[in-house]
């Protein structure tokens, strides 16, 4: 068979897969966004009658600051940041050591998600019965309501000894497929190990760094499962995040044509971080073919 | 009973062909000791393949399905998915307030017609104001299955620290059902009790959203459905008081914990039936949960509380409790209608029926339940029954739901510390923007 037949014999499954379980829905979505589609599944058509009802509804710019600083924060401090961090620091230790913490860290992504949030809601239950507060009491001290004073903490917390695990293992990979002459030699011509990273390691990992940031920011967009189990976007909206709010309008209050319509919105905040890394990234050079050829 | 079983052989007639039948049943608790809402299903297809056998009819019933103790919100997510998708359920259990919403979008079948043929065998004997609850627009698509009460359970024993005599305390659900104990009066016993180190706390009332926070409205004489427009009504003036009582109860009063919203359900009858707390605003299915689930006997639970209505505010209002009566519905998908029917109707049975009051502290539906032995020997169940004159039934209406979800998050605004008319403009801008024209803002 010749070239071309070869691609479509390949492409076929997955180009039929992605149509069914990815554009046809996002096509749906869009489409429903302009009904009021409730609980009796009628596709009523109202216009822009929903994104009219998003302009007004002053949840809405609590929602969405919420949604940037649990997403960045998150991101910076784990998904990236951490992840970055223990990619680095394990690398540069015996590697039984450096695979015992990794390990450590890929715990909690072993463990069921409804699982892990119970566990959370276990260790800060506000009253003497959780954990901590448990251990607080034998100390003589009172009880403290982590979740009510900080819940945004909280959640940034649970999910990011999660997420960090992802970044940490594409980081490490990609730590580890450096030659290592390229150390070597910075070691002989004195360089620290700060030195190195800068100069060596990031530049090295640019593609993987990009790569986990754009994922992870999109991931962390549209995710909400651990905050619906641990906060459930409370105390008063406090930790209510845009995919939530989504799900709450759509899953809780039936209203799956408001629903729809703040998901196409989400998706458009989607695209437009995805050009901006891209753009940031400098994504067209890192696509470029190398200038040396390597055989 | 002749008329049940004629209606059971001309039933087996119609399905002489079909050899087993599988009933499918979803049920839900969500409280563990609820269990009875599948078992009696099952009970009486049991009775039904005995009435088959001995009547030589060579069809059998299965009841298969589920009894759901997750969640009320996932339970209804599923069901109404259930519906969407006709899925196989021919039994459907759930909280009567559910049926505005299902009838509405035509997910029910009408059941007058069949009420009407049991009248005489079962039905007459239905405690008549249960009716109304299982009604949408005067026609009945539900059987109720049970009933209950809130009580308002107040620790005697503290009480007694304070210095109440054993007369004051016996005393105190008349005084509180007559309105001569207001809110108010209760609000000042709890300071009391907290600042004299008693209790830790003063009210704890449920932790999520629910329809309990109703009777506080009604304390306060905040009426919140008008029957005749069919519309919500949300009295701003009226409104103002109820969350000002939620304002000050966890920021000014202190008798509530801030994190009250969102503490675990197992916490918080931890530190109900350890004697942290004042008072409870609970359910009578609570007694049977303490029972089972925390250790408590009924003599500990009968020495430690007092069962009363909600009291009344000083300002308007009356003493109040709240009833949701679970009802049984049948999908208008089923192929089944009139053998699921049948089967509730078995299930109605007043021995099957007080099996589960007396397993979860629920309340009985029929008056033949009421002169069992087992009634007269149960505490919650006289005492639940004592407050139920006055008691009311949230609307059956399609977007209660999303009502309750709005008034519930001024309530979470209110105890976390906004300010009463910060969260009536809050919630008003809110109901308008959510329920449009359903909704009748009253401004003063």
């Amino acid at each position: 068979m010749k070239g071309k037949g070869k691609v479509w014999i390949f492409l076929t499954p997955m180009v039929v897969l992605v149509v069914i379980f990815f554009a046809i829905p996002v096509v749906l979505t869009a489409i429903l966004s302009f009904t009021n589609m409730d609980y009796t599944f009628r596709w009523d058509f109202i216009g822009l009658g929903n994104f009219k009802d998003i302009a007004i509804d002053f949840v809405i710019p609590k929602v969405l600051l919420n949604t940037l600083i649990y997403t960045f924060t998150t991101l910076a401090l784990f998904n990236v940041g951490c992840a970055l961090l223990i990619s680095l620091l394990t690398t540069s230790m015996p590697d039984r050591w450096g695979s015992f913490f990794r390990t450590l860290w890929m715990l909690p992504r072993l463990t069921p998600s409804v699982v892990y949030g119970i566990l959370w809601l276990w260790i800060f239950d506000p009253t003497e019965h959780g954990l901590v507060n448990f251990i607080r009491a034998q100390m003589g001290m009172p009880p403290q309501d982590w979740l009510h004073q900080a819940p945004m903490v909280m959640i940034i917390v649970a999910n990011g000894f999660i997420g960090a695990s992802m970044g940490m293992l594409i980081f490490t990979a990609a730590i580890k497929a450096i030659p290592t002459d390229y150390y070597r030699a910075a070691l002989i011509d004195g360089a620290s190990w700060w030195m190195i990273t800068r100069k060596i390691t990031l530049p090295l990992i640019k593609w993987q760094l990009l790569f986990v940031t754009a994922y992870q920011t999109l991931s962390l967009l549209t995710s909400f499962e651990y905050i619906l189990i641990i906060t459930n976007g409370g105390p008063t909206f406090r930790t209510e995040v845009w995919a939530l709010y989504t799900y709450h309008m759509a899953f809780s209050n039936y209203r799956f044509g408001y629903g729809a319509a703040l998901s196409v919105i989400l998706v458009i905040i989607g695209i437009v971080f995805a050009w901006l890394y891209l753009k940031m990234f400098k994504f067209e050079d890192l696509m470029q073919k190398p200038k040396v050829e390597v055989d | 009973m002749r008329k049940v079983l004629l209606a059971i052989l001309l039933v087996a007639s119609l399905l002489i062909f079909a050899g087993e039948i599988t009933i499918t049943a979803w049920t839900v608790g969500p409280d563990n000791p609820s269990f009875y809402r599948f078992d009696n299903l099952k009970a009486a297809a049991e009775r039904l393949n005995k009435m088959f056998e001995d009547a030589g009819v060579d069809i059998r019933i299965k009841v298969e399905g589920f009894f759901d103790t997750t969640d009320w919100s996932e339970f209804k997510q599923r069901v109404l998915f259930g519906f969407q998708s006709k899925q196989k359920f021919d039994i459907l259990c759930s909280g009567h307030d559910d049926l505005g919403a299902w009838a509405r979008a035509g997910y029910l079948a009408q059941l007058d017609d069949l009420v009407k043929r049991y009248w005489d065998e079962t039905y007459y004997d239905i405690i008549p104001s249960l009716w109304d609850s299982v009604k949408y627009k005067g026609k009945i698509y539900a059987i109720p299955q049970d009933t209950e009460a809130r009580p308002f359970y107040i620790n005697k024993i503290v009480l007694k620290k304070l210095g109440w005599s054993d007369e004051e305390i016996e005393a105190l659900p008349e005084k509180i059902a007559k309105g001569e104990f207001t809110l108010e009066d209760f609000v000042s016993i709890a300071e009391e009790a907290v600042k004299k180190g008693y209790v830790s706390w003063g009210l704890y009332h449920r932790p999520k959203k629910g329809i309990d926070y109703f009777q506080i409205f009604t304390s306060f004489g905040a009426d919140f459905y008008d029957e005749d427009s069919a519309k919500f009504v949300f009295n701003k003036e009226k409104m103002y008081k109820v969350y000002d009582f939620f304002y000050k109860i966890t920021n000014v009063w202190k008798i509530t914990p801030k994190s009250m919203i969102g503490t675990p359900w197992g916490s918080v009858h931890k530190d109900v039936t350890s004697g942290k707390v004042l008072a409870w605003m609970g359910g009578t299915w609570n007694w049977a949960e303490w029972k089972r689930d925390y250790g408590k006997t009924e003599e500990e639970l009968e020495k430690m509380f007092l069962v009363a209505p909600f009291p009344k505010s000083r300002y308007g209002g009356r003493p109040n409790t709240l009833s949701h009566p679970v009802v049984y519905m049948i999908p208008a998908h089923s192929k089944y209608k009139e053998l699921a029917f049948l089967l509730i109707t078995l299930a109605t049975a007043p021995e099957l029926n007080m099996k589960h009051d007396v397993q979860s502290g629920h309340l009985p539906i029929r008056w033949q339940e009421t002169v069992l032995p087992e009634y007269k020997k149960d505490f919650i169940m006289m005492e639940g029954t004592k407050i139920l004159p006055y008691s009311g039934f949230i609307p059956n209406d399609a977007d209660f739901d999303l009502f309750n979800t709005i008034i519930f998050e001024g309530i979470q605004w209110a105890e976390s510390g906004k300010t009463p008319d910060k969260v009536i403009e809050l919630v008003s801008s809110r109901l308008k923007n959510q329920l449009k024209d359903k909704v009748i803002i009253v401004e003063k």
